[in-house]
């Protein structure tokens, strides 16, 4: 008899395979296209918008490591917009007026506002944002207009990763960050990135001139632009050596805020484009967006599960425990037989996931140029994130079928997106 | 105006079947392989209920062979641990394979027969030389929902047996298709699970620890020492 762990397990497993394989599968096809040329051809006008929104203490950084970029100078256009900071954000950026940094500030209306207001004014060929919390490598720039060789290509997207490792959570995020950076290269090499990231996606800036600016699109703007660009049949590549430092939230809450809004943002603007779910968008509409959203569906099914039969199998063991006074010390006596071995087909298939998953995590690393030694976070990321990721999904979907406004404040659209 | 159709975005069908085929084989590969590795432990434990079969056999000849002093099988526990582990390996194959798995039903049946058998010859050792071992039947119920309680019972007599290790305990699934274990549950009027017999004495439904020490204690009188365990009741 097939038991529900038993039919959970195998659809999971299914899924996840076959998703996994056709992921290492596209980048054995394409392995050659993941380093860029590293040099472009030409060096088109570029401008920079940093949007920010009281960062006294990050836009410096920020700037700088713009001012740094390997770029030349007379075609680097730097635009700081400050949404109505109440700190010292414009004090901060007004010091790199004198290093060509232009400055604009404005009434507080939101990122998408802030990001339109230095889009008008340029005249620059290509556009990209970065958020007041992160930095570039300083050949970011060049590798990602090395991208951009044709006309349809209308964004590069960067690699990203988590700047500042301390804490359990941040380095926990760097480990989805490096397995983030194979999917974006994935996604580029299928022709269906569906998030074009805030920090340092560049775009050419014809595709706004033609097809509208940023919309506020639920706060997550960079996922609308995306979606728009896929919705006009144009290509979205991907930069994968070009590497992008973010700041990732430290704590339980902020990361759920954060998380909260992506993914509102991520099912809102999907449901807003449901369009592209059709043959004519190929991958993207039949199986990229699709098996997105079932992957949601089934975090949050095995995770609810999952979490369940621990909290209910953990109590009834306390109780077991209990009925014999918690006398246990012959009970644990370690014994050990192959014999006891679970070998059975649910898992052999399992373990054979398992090690896939692995897999793609080693070719992950490798893509991500990432020379650090195994930690642990590494364990507690497949242990525990998926968990946290049903959580996330859970709360997001419960909020959108509440139609509820979660009414986040214009500073949560300043955190990383992505 | 838009972009010409972006050629990447093209499903190349025969890769979505390639990869289909490769994850087919893969879930093949895993269910044959568990398919044979649960064989293969089954034909263990068929192996071992040969072999105590044989052994059982045989102590009941040695007995009848030594006709004239058979109390000098007194001091030994025949079987008691090999039995022991049996049951163990039979638990967890029916975990592994459900408890409606008819080579898991036959051979607990089998097992059953065993435990009888060993448990007749126990209690006609006893009469013949006059001990008193403690000898408990335990009759539990894995079909679902009908014996909420069996699992913690198993525990508290699991944890009975690892203490007291000179504590036989016999355990019996109601449900099996055994005639002579309904005859013996006709003769202990086993109508409910979780049900104990300690030599001879009936106690149904659910029994603490506390309860079952006490039933075990009033069982064994001298012949065991008994002095651990009213310090275990003692404790709690």
């Amino acid at each position: 008899m097939i038991t529900f762990n038993d039919w959970l397990i195998y659809i999971v497993s299914f899924f996840g395979l076959y998703t996994a394989l056709f992921y290492l599968f596209t980048l054995y096809e394409n392995w050659g296209k993941t380093t860029t040329a590293g040099r472009p051809r030409r060096y088109p006008a570029v401008a920079i918008i940093v949007p920010c929104y009281n960062e006294e203490r990050t836009v410096g950084k920020t700037i700088e490591s713009l001012l740094a970029l390997d770029y030349p100078q007379e075609r680097l256009e730097i635009v700081v917009v400050d949404d109505g900071s109440t700190d010292g954000t414009y004090k901060a950026a007004a010091q790199y007026r004198k290093r060509g940094v232009a400055l604009l500030r404005k009434e507080n209306g939101g990122k998408h506002t802030a990001l339109n207001l230095a889009l008008k004014r340029t005249k620059a060929e290509f556009v990209g944002a970065l958020d007041a919390d992160s930095t570039v490598e300083p050949d970011a720039l060049r590798k990602i207009i090395s991208r951009f060789t044709g006309p349809d290509i209308m964004a590069v997207t960067p690699s990203m990763k988590i700047r500042d490792e301390k804490g359990v959570l941040r380095r926990i995020q760097s480990v989805e960050f490096t397995m983030g950076i194979l999917l974006r290269r994935v996604f580029a090499d299928l022709g269906s990135q569906h998030v074009t990231p805030g920090p340092f996606t560049i775009y050419r800036r014809a595709f706004f001139e033609k097809h509208g600016y940023y919309r506020e699109a639920h706060r997550t703007e960079d996922i609308e632009v995306a979606l728009r660009i896929q919705s006009h049949h144009y290509q979205i590549e991907n930069a994968t050596d070009a590497y992008v430092y973010t700041h990732g939230p430290n704590t339980f809450r902020s990361l759920y805020k954060q998380r909260l809004r992506w993914y509102y943002g991520f099912l809102s603007n999907v449901l807003d484009y449901k369009r592209l779910f059709s043959k004519e968008h190929g991958n993207l509409g039949l199986f990229i967006l699709p098996t997105a959203l079932l992957s949601v569906l089934l975090v949050i099914v095995s995770g609810v599960y999952v979490l369940g039969k621990i909290v209910v199998d953990t109590w009834q063991n306390i109780q077991y425990y209990a009925a014999v006074n918690f006398d246990l010390w012959k009970m644990l006596t370690p014994h050990f037989d192959a014999f006891f071995i679970n070998t059975n087909a649910v898992v052999i298939i399992s373990f054979a996931s398992l090690v896939v998953g692995l897999t793609l995590f080693f070719v992950s690393r490798r893509l991500a140029q990432d020379k650090r030694p195994w930690k642990l976070s590494y364990l507690l990321f497949f242990l525990l994130y998926w968990l946290l990721f049903a959580f996330w999904w859970l709360a997001a979907g419960a909020y959108k079928l509440a139609g509820k406004d979660t009414g986040w404040n214009h500073k949560s659209e300043y955190e990383v997106s992505g | 105006m838009n972009g010409k159709r972006n050629g990447l975005k093209r499903m190349a069908w025969q890769k979505y079947v390639f990869v289909l085929f490769v994850t087919v084989a893969i879930f093949l590969f895993g269910i044959l392989l568990g398919s044979y590795t649960s064989t293969q432990k089954l034909q263990q434990v068929s192996d071992l209920q040969n072999d105590l079969r044989t052994q059982t056999m045989d102590t009941e000849m040695q007995y009848s062979l030594v006709q004239e002093n058979p109390c000098a099988f007194i001091n030994t526990t025949p079987l008691t641990n090999e039995l022991y582990d049996l049951s163990v390996r039979l638990d967890f194959m029916e975990n592994v394979l459900g408890p409606d798995n008819t080579q898991v039903i036959g051979m607990k049946s089998y097992y059953s027969l065993l435990e009888l058998r060993q448990w007749l010859f126990m209690k006609q050792l006893d009469k013949t030389c006059g001990t008193n071992r403690t000898l408990v039947l335990y009759f539990y119920s894995n079909a679902k929902g009908e014996c909420p309680e069996c699992q913690e019972q198993g525990f508290i007599l699991t944890w009975l047996r690892k203490n007291y290790p000179d504590v036989q305990i016999f355990s019996f699934d109601k449900n099996l298709p055994v005639t002579s274990l309904a005859t013996l549950e006709q003769q202990y009027g086993v109508n409910e699970t979780p049900f104990i017999v300690v030599n001879d004495r009936p106690y149904a439904g659910f029994q603490s620890k506390n309860a079952l020490l006490l039933a075990v204690l009033d069982a064994t009188n001298a012949t065991m020492d008994t002095g651990t365990m009213q310090t275990a009741l003692q404790g709690g």
